[in-house]
């Protein structure tokens, strides 16, 4: 212990002694372990640290699964779960919700708010007990009751309501309904991720169809049961289910998941990506300090060597180096933790949406504890094949008066060699990456080509039951107010849909043709669901290919119509005009038959791209849902025009709030922050890679530059011209990038492959984009290459040739 | 003037003796050294006997390239013979492994280099310690024998100084400091004047026959015969031959 404080101190020392060589190597070691440790904390959040209320080892998912389709996780209808419910031995409590949202004033204006509809049981489910008042009733999931009664979360019971303890028993008006208000959440859960109500959810068997899966369902295990034992009991519950009710469950059983799983198979595949990025990184600083490490440990051979002679063996010294390795990286650590907070901070900072109240990124012991790992682990990459060769020495001639003070050991130059080499395939195989990234994101980019988003506004209001009970009073309130916003001066075309394109979110539905057997097959033809008024297209730019688009005369009273993307028109009539084709959503649809009388071009619901824009778009005559997203391409201040929608939609109904109100260009922009984010990360670590390989290379020339200055020199003396030693340096500098780009295309080749599922419209062995990464990195190492061998070509042959 | 070759039946009948004695601390049999570069061989040492006797002050002279150092670095256990035997206190060491050769190094063996060699980063009481340290000795004993030693060679009121802090001479006689702190049974001195003036180099010599005198063995590489004399007995190289061994006058 006394010996190992002494190799500390005195490795402390000599770093102290050469504050820029110590500088350098921290700062570079700091880039590499906070890229990791910034990445780290994400994952940290997600699938290692606690999360408020969540007992890891009790609390799981249960959700529907569609046999056919064996990873597709499914929503629960609600007499399935109150079956599941009723059956289950293996869970002390099942419980289910699903988010929406609350429309009130309590201040001037009417306001939407985050609410979670929930069945008694949700917060016991969590082990969250009512700071105030109490959880909703088991009598409350009746009907009746259940409109009755609302819980705050404690947030805005703060914010809104003064922290008031005697707000317990005070009635709110929520969604044109009068609530009481009979709890406050505790602190902090806002489950399932930002809700500022509860409002029970209710039972009406005889509306409720087994087929409308909507609910999430949630359970925490009984004492001892494993979550085997709970899953073997949910397949067991499914199967009786699909068993008893073959119209709506056949196809589809019951699966039990850890939280964490869920986390996984959410962010996992990105966090792998952006994991196996910086540990690209981290591998590339090793390499660029492994080289530093071996010039400093060259001008060191004496020192080493005359610890030899006192009697140091040479694990000793191997130790003593590798505890100098140690300190640097402990530093590197520390600063490289700093960054990873700023980037972290930068990082959160560009989320346009409130984070789910269990996503915690501050730095916690776990942060801290992979900070120090990586470090020891940086450590011991780049300091020990350094160590093993600066302790290497031959003492007696390190120790001779006018010994050589550098080695010039062939054997230590193929390994800085080596070590660029390794940085430039390295930083290869991560440009790929980030090209491929680049490349998938702009294709996202590249579909908003398909609409004309400039001079668009959205905005979106909700129709409660409460006040608009059926599609009549629906649909006259949308009479009255469609008319007045049209009329508005600057609105050139004026609609809505019920989710907006190119965004985060769809409605899907299943379509049933003419013949067809019923059940599992129809899930195989799920197709994006839109809900839209006429001059859709128009706003938005959609080309009509074949057909009409809907008009005020496609309402209830006449025949049902409807509206396929191309892509769906093929899917689901290959070979066949689709115009005049019927269909149903499903075999117990009771609204009949929709036919089919227009098509148009195709546009990605879902930004991310993953499933082919196959819409179908029905007329909000014949289906007045309740939440519509007013379209409106117009001229002039999309303000002013905001302000004037606000007031029109007040003259109608003052307690309706008009919400999420963005130009389509905002919309699209605030749909893609997610992939934004990876796809910036990615180019700043292929960036970050780039620069540390093109310094590793400029090193390694300066080196071999300053050993050869006697070589060039006489050269030089002998005739070679500036073009001729530039070569001479160049060319060494492109020998190992060729022999690294080599390597590092086949490793590209080889890992690019795991990306696959992150990107989008291209493929993850892209020649364009290898090309691309294998150029610009070439342009690099010439670059760096170019400045020692300038410096090369100034030599004066008389000054080399006497310093021999 | 005697060599070597000639004398030597009577030298071994003499070295046996004096090794029966237990005067006898080190002995080289037929040590070559060949080094190859390049595929070119050069004999730094060709066939050397010597002989050294505890409480021996012995000086190696030669011209520059002879050998003299090649021939300290195996005493020292620097290097390895390419053929012969090398016996330090009736031990034969030119065959162990490193970890032993580096113990013995550290136990036996006290070096002093021409450019004193002192670690930059170490304080004066440091550069002392550094072999009590790769000893494990522990801290009490190592700081008693550093100021004992410091005070051997009048450096004890420059303990915390840096090398970079003191004149070549007091850097060189930190250097004797430390190679007398872990008491060694021999020092070998590399030219231990070469980088000082005459003055300083003259001290760093009285202090050397001042140890002598206090019962320690000595060798010394030098090529300046005015230091050559503190020694009692000197050796003269010639290509890597022993040419001349004899007493001081």
């Amino acid at each position: 212990m006394d010996s190992l404080w002494q190799d500390i101190r005195v490795g402390w020392r000599s770093l102290w002694r050469t504050p820029g060589f110590a500088c350098v190597v921290i700062l570079i070691l700091g880039l590499g372990i906070g890229a990791n440790t910034m990445i780290f904390n994400i994952a940290n959040a997600f699938l290692f640290r606690p999360w408020p209320y969540m007992d890891f080892q009790r609390n799981a998912l249960i959700g529907g699964v569609d046999l056919a389709h064996d990873e597709q996780s499914l929503e629960v209808s609600f007499p399935d779960f109150v079956d599941v419910r009723a059956r289950s031995k293996t869970f002390e409590t099942i419980a289910s919700y699903t988010e929406s949202q609350a429309y009130m004033t309590l201040g001037k204006e009417p306001e939407r708010f985050d609410a979670t509809w929930v069945t008694p049981g949700l917060f016991a489910v969590y082990g969250a007990t009512p700071k105030i008042g109490r959880e909703f009733l088991p009598e409350e999931e009746e009907k009746s009751r259940a409109l009755t009664v609302i819980m705050l979360s404690d947030r805005i019971w703060r914010e809104r309501f003064g922290a008031d303890p005697k707000v317990i028993g005070r009635t709110v008006k929520m969604n044109g309904r009068i609530r009481e208000i009979v709890g406050i959440a505790p602190p902090e859960f806002r489950f399932p991720e930002t809700a500022d109500f509860f409002i029970p959810t209710y039972l009406e068997p005889r509306e409720e169809a087994r087929s409308s899966r909507y609910l999430h369902v949630v359970g925490r295990l009984k004492p001892g049961v494993s979550f085997k034992q709970a899953n073997a009991e949910m397949a067991a519950i499914g199967s009786a289910l699909a068993k008893e009710y073959p119209e709506s469950d056949r196809g589809t059983t019951l699966r039990v998941a850890t939280y964490r799983e869920a986390a996984a198979e959410d962010i996992g595949p990105m966090i792998a990506v952006m994991m196996a990025a910086v540990g690209f990184v981290l591998l590339i600083v090793c390499a660029n300090v492994a080289n530093l490490l071996l010039a400093r440990g060259a001008g060191r051979r004496r020192e080493i060597a005359l610890r030899f002679a006192l009697g140091a063996t040479r694990g000793r010294i191997v130790r003593q180096l590798l505890t100098e390795s140690l300190i640097l990286s402990v530093l590197g650590g520390a600063v490289g933790l700093l960054l990873a907070v700023w980037g972290r901070d930068l990082v959160l900072g560009s989320i346009p949406i409130e984070l789910p109240f269990w996503m915690k990124f501050d730095t916690d012991l776990n942060t801290v504890l992979f900070m120090l790992g990586a470090s020891v682990l940086t450590a011991a990459l780049s300091g020990f094949t350094p160590a093993l060769h600066t302790s290497e020495v031959d003492v007696h001639e390190a120790l001779k008066e006018g010994g050589q003070h550098g080695s010039t050991g062939k054997g230590r130059n193929r390994l800085r060699g080596a070590l660029v080499v390794a940085e430039i395939s390295l930083a290869l195989v991560l440009l790929a990456g980030a090209g491929l990234m680049i490349r998938s994101f702009l294709g996202q980019v590249e579909q908003r080509t398909a609409i004309r988003s400039d001079h668009v506004l959205t905005g979106a209001f909700t129709m409660p039951i409460a006040v608009y009970p059926n599609n009549a009073a629906k649909l006259a309130f949308m009479d009255r107010v469609m008319p007045a916003v049209a009329a508005l001066p600057g609105v050139r075309t004026l609609s809505s849909v019920q989710t907006l394109p190119l965004s985060r979110n769809s409605w899907d539905r299943s379509v049933w043709l003419e013949g067809e057997a019923t059940g599992a097959d129809a899930l195989r033809r799920q197709l994006y669901y839109g809900v839209i008024r006429p001059g859709y297209f128009q706003a938005l730019g959609i080309p009509l290919r074949k057909g009409r688009d809907f008009d005020a005369h496609d309402d209830t009273s006449a025949v049902r119509v409807a509206i396929v993307s191309e892509t769906a028109a093929k899917k689901i009539w290959p070979g066949k005009d689709p115009i005049g084709q019927r269909f149903k959503w499903s075999s117990d649809d009771t609204t009949g038959w929709k036919t089919v009388v227009g098509v148009v071009g195709d546009v990605q619901q879902q930004i991310d791209g993953k499933r082919p824009p196959s819409h179908i778009y029905t007329p909000h005559f014949q289906d007045p849902l309740q939440t519509v997203v007013l379209v409106i391409k117009h001229e002039g201040d999309a303000a002013s025009l905001t302000a004037a929608v606000r007031r029109v939609l007040q003259s109608q109904d003052p307690d309706m709030p008009l919400y999420e109100v963005r130009t389509m260009d905002e919309s699209i922009q605030r749909a893609m922050w997610e992939n934004r984010i990876w796809v910036s990360l990615m180019t700043v670590f292929a960036t970050l890679a780039l620069i540390i390989a093109a310094v590793g290379i400029y090193g390694v020339m300066a080196y071999s530059v300053a050993q050869r200055t006697q070589e060039i020199g006489i050269r030089m003396a002998l005739g070679a011209a500036r073009q001729d030693v530039l070569r001479l340096v160049v060319g060494q500098a492109m020998r190992l990038t060729v022999i690294g780009v080599g390597i590092g295309l086949a490793g590209a080749y080889a890992v690019t492959r795991l990306m696959a599922s992150v990107l989008f419209g291209v493929s993850a062995t892209d020649p364009p984009t290898f090309i691309g990464v294998t150029v610009i990195l070439g342009l690099s190492a010439v670059f760096a290459a170019w400045l020692p061998a300038e410096r090369a070509t100034r030599v004066d042959p008389m000054v080399a040739l006497r310093t021999e | 003037m005697t060599v070597l070759s000639a004398e030597r039946t009577s030298a071994n009948a003499s070295d046996e003796a004096s090794e029966a004695n237990g005067k006898g601390l080190l002995r080289l049999d037929g040590v070559t050294k060949v080094f190859t570069t390049e595929e070119v061989e050069t004999h730094a040492l060709s066939g050397v006997h010597l002989r050294v006797q505890r409480n021996e002050f012995v000086s190696i002279t030669g011209p520059s390239g002879c050998g003299k150092s090649t021939l300290l670095s195996i005493l020292g256990l620097l290097d390895s013979p390419s053929e012969g035997q090398y016996w330090l206190d009736s031990r034969a060491v030119h065959e162990l492994q490193p970890v032993e050769r580096a113990r013995i190094r550290n136990r036996q063996i006290g070096f002093i280099f021409q450019s004193f060699n002192l670690i930059g980063d170490l304080t004066v009481a440091e550069n002392v310690e550094l072999p009590l340290t790769y000893r494990g000795m522990g801290s009490e004993e190592r700081r008693r024998r550093v100021t004992q030693a410091l005070e051997r060679v009048s450096m004890s009121h420059r303990v915390n100084h840096l090398p970079s802090q003191l004149s070549g001479g007091q850097q060189q006689r930190v250097a004797v400091a430390r190679a007398l702190a872990g008491d060694p049974l021999i020092l070998l001195a590399d030219e231990p004047t070469g980088n000082l003036d005459s003055a300083n180099g003259e001290a760093v010599m009285e202090l050397l026959r001042d140890l002598h005198r206090g019962g320690t063995t000595i060798c010394m590489v030098t090529h300046d015969p005015r230091f050559a004399r503190y020694a009692q007995r000197s050796i003269h190289l010639f290509d890597g031959r022993v040419v001349e061994d004899r007493e001081a006058e």
